[in-house]
């Protein structure tokens, strides 16, 4: 049942820009999308590994950054600068976590904000190379790959652009789900129990860390470029630490070390504040009134809800659907 | 009942997206003019100005009729959405704007407005930024028309104009806030004033925001004897290290940018008695206007005072609205961006629009003042629209 579940989730939001012509709830969407891949990845490091990074919004600003130079002023196509994008963010996330995962719990987190700030202000005022402060204008759309049967695609319209974000965020949750049912991911998830007994049992604690955070660092890179690639616009402000707490709350509020967790999370956090736009400040009060109340309530957020309470209850209820 | 999960996710799903659905169409005798700014966070306040300033300047126009359209009369409506000040966010609201109709939509500051650009031509809408960064009107869009003059502009005509307005001066020191808008003023500044032969002794960042210790910068700066000292912040940081440079012994000329207002005069007239420039971007030499403005901002809002990013909003929704009657269109956003330039300058307009380019970026009059025995004295009335700014003495 749960792959018929999960196959008709697909023909759904394969079939929305159908009748979703609309440009706004497809940007909504499409936004969504790109927060989805950029909270899983964090989800990765954060949920299933244990370790608190604050600072994936640098993960994701030097993804949008590198795709982005590597257009403009390099001629390179979406195609080649999406993935060096990840490799050069992946390739950072190696470098810091070297150092900062020697270090645990807060101490990682606060390793890892002040590493966000620093990217954030040498992007800020190295002009010369990130155009500062001005950000980066004009950043080209992918190039039309041309496919057997279908023809050329082209990703000038916003359905294309919506196919095109949710290819590569099936893309992360495949490789990540992988990951965590895998032997490595059970790993991970005994240094998120405990590191110290893990390492007791023989497991390499740092080492499996350290993929991790890259493995994670690589998504967040993906998402970066994706963005940078859409809006056609970035600047200082796409590596800003706040970004890295949005994806702490989407998280939170979906649930943590959950494969769902980080959409259903991407996906309140993103529609809600927009249906309330006309609250103003009141918005905000709701907006941490709410956050209150799953981080006391929900600790594993929503999904967390779902699977012990809710789901079990409809079970109970409807007994035949248990066959 | 097996199906019963997917298919109520899908069901709440799609209800959600069509609420979030732009609504139908307005009626033909409204039209919605947008404005995207923060209106929570850190910046809220900014952001409420801005919203204050288009809305005021729509109740006037409505006050008196409205605009007449094609022989019809319309009403304007201000659709203000919240960005937080987030470029991302800022799209988001365009997207949304432009799904309500809007065909004409202004933008606070530099990040935000340069996402929005990105927009402006493929979706046909008119963009109206109030931020002053070059870089705006640099990329060939053509539904841009910026509010404000340009840092440039500004900062260029300010060289000139100190070259004629007290030539005794040679050596100019610039303190400028440490972000890259401050950073460019100064260094068009110097660029210009080095020009025109003259010396600039320092240019250097310090955080206005967080120190108010000026010590530690001006025993470095003064020792360099400059006969004026730039500072490229607003009221209350410049106040305080204007009476700090006193305490030192420094006797020179205070210059400011556009950022800075009339309080300085308040937190430290006697500090600045006598030797102070300052650039004010608005036509203050006919005090009925403001007057004017200031009795609209009260019917609205009694304990609100218009400021500088309200008056460029209210200029910004009146520009729009002028356009759209010279054009005799509400929809077509090209014909609203070719009318505009014809509509200037235009009698409520408080910051002198003489005319605009074709990039896009105005030509406006600006006043340089002083503040001599407890009160503003106009100097001199000054724009630029050749190599060199014109400047035209006031008595």
């Amino acid at each position: 049942m749960k792959r018929w579940s999960l196959l008709l989730l697909i023909l759904f939001l394969a079939a929305l820009p159908l009748w979703l012509t609309a440009k706004y709830p497809l940007h909504l969407l499409i936004m969504v999308g790109i927060w989805s891949i950029a909270a899983s990845s964090l989800n990765l490091i954060l949920g299933y590994t244990g370790q608190g990074s604050l600072g994936h919004a640098a993960f994701f600003g030097i993804g949008a950054y590198t795709s982005a130079l590597l257009m403009i002023r390099l001629g390179f196509s979406f195609w080649l600068a999406l993935p060096s994008a990840c490799v050069v963010a992946a390739l950072f996330g190696f470098l810091i976590g070297l150092p900062a995962l020697r270090t645990r719990g807060s101490y990682f987190a606060i390793a890892t904000l002040a590493f966000n700030i620093i990217v954030t202000i040498i992007i800020e005022h190295w002009e010369d190379f990130t155009q500062g402060g001005a950000g980066i204008s004009g950043i080209p759309k992918p190039h039309p790959i041309p496919l057997p049967l279908i023809g050329k695609i082209a990703f000038t319209t916003m359905a294309a652009q919506y196919y095109l974000v949710f290819f590569f965020l099936a893309l992360t949750l495949f490789f990540i789900h992988r990951i965590v049912h895998s032997p490595v991911g059970k790993t991970y998830q005994a240094i998120r129990g405990g590191e110290s007994l893990a390492e007791s049992l023989g497991v390499n604690a740092m080492a499996n860390k350290l993929v991790s955070f890259t493995v994670s660092a690589f998504f967040a890179g993906l998402a970066g470029s994706l963005y940078a690639s859409y809006h056609g616009f970035i600047s200082p402000d796409t590596t800003n630490f706040h970004i890295g707490f949005d994806l702490l709350i989407y998280l939170l509020v979906g649930g943590v070390a959950t494969l769902p967790g980080p959409i259903i999370g991407a996906v309140i956090m993103t529609l809600i504040p927009e249906s309330l736009q006309f609250l103003l400040e009141y918005r905000i009060i709701l907006y941490g009134g709410f956050l209150i109340l799953v981080v006391i309530f929900l600790p594993r957020g929503l999904v967390g809800l779902w699977r012990a309470s809710l789901w079990p209850r409809i079970r109970m209820r409807f007994p035949a659907n248990q066959r | 009942m097996g199906t019963l999960k997917p298919f109520s996710i899908c069901a709440l799903f799609i209800g959600f997206i069509f609420f979030l659905s732009p609504g139908l169409a307005q009626a033909q005798e409204r039209v919605k003019i947008g404005v995207c700014a923060p209106l929570t966070g850190a910046l809220a306040h900014t952001g409420k100005d801005t919203v204050m300033g288009a809305e005021v300047a729509a109740d006037r126009i409505n006050a008196a009729g409205g605009i007449t359209v094609a022989g019809k009369k319309v009403q304007l409506e201000i659709m203000a959405l919240d960005d937080q000040f987030k470029p991302d966010l800022t799209v988001t609201a365009v997207r949304r704007m432009l799904g309500s109709g809007v065909k004409v939509i202004c933008t606070l500051a530099s990040g935000p407005s340069m996402a929005a650009l990105e927009l402006a031509d493929p979706e046909g809408f008119l963009l109206l930024p109030l931020a002053t960064t070059p870089g705006i009107t640099t990329r060939g869009v053509k539904l841009v028309l910026r509010v404000p003059s340009t840092m440039d502009y500004y900062a260029a005509s300010m060289a000139d104009a100190l070259l004629s307005l007290r030539p005794q001066v040679e050596k100019v020191g610039i303190i400028w806030n440490p972000d890259p808008g401050s950073k460019a003023w100064g260094e068009i500044f110097a660029k210009t004033w080095t020009g025109h032969g003259k010396k600039i002794v320092v240019s250097e960042g310090f955080d206005f925001r967080k120190t108010t210790d000026f010590y530690p910068i001006l025993t470095r700066v003064l020792p360099l004897k400059p006969d004026a000292l730039l500072v490229i912040t607003m009221d209350e940081p410049l106040s305080m290290l204007a009476k700090q440079s006193r305490e030192l012994g420094y006797q020179g000329l205070f210059l400011t940018y556009e950022g800075c207002g009339d309080k300085i005069g308040e937190l430290a007239g006697k500090e600045i008695e006598g030797k102070y420039l300052g650039l004010k971007s608005f036509v203050v030499l006919d005090p009925r206007k403001m007057e004017n403005l200031k009795e609209a901002y009260r019917k609205k809002a009694p304990a609100v005072m218009p400021g500088t990013v309200g008056i460029n909003s209210h200029e910004g929704v009146y520009l729009a609205a002028l356009g759209m009657e010279k054009a005799g269109t509400v929809t077509d956003p090209l014909a609203i961006r070719q009318a505009i330039p014809k509509v200037v300058p235009f009698p409520e307009s408080l910051r002198g629009i003489l005319s605009f380019d074709e990039k896009g970026d105005n030509i406006s009059t600006f006043v340089l003042a002083d503040f001599i025995g407890g009160k503003w004295v106009y100097l001199a009335k000054v724009y630029k629209k050749g190599p060199k700014a014109e400047i035209e003495y006031l008595k």
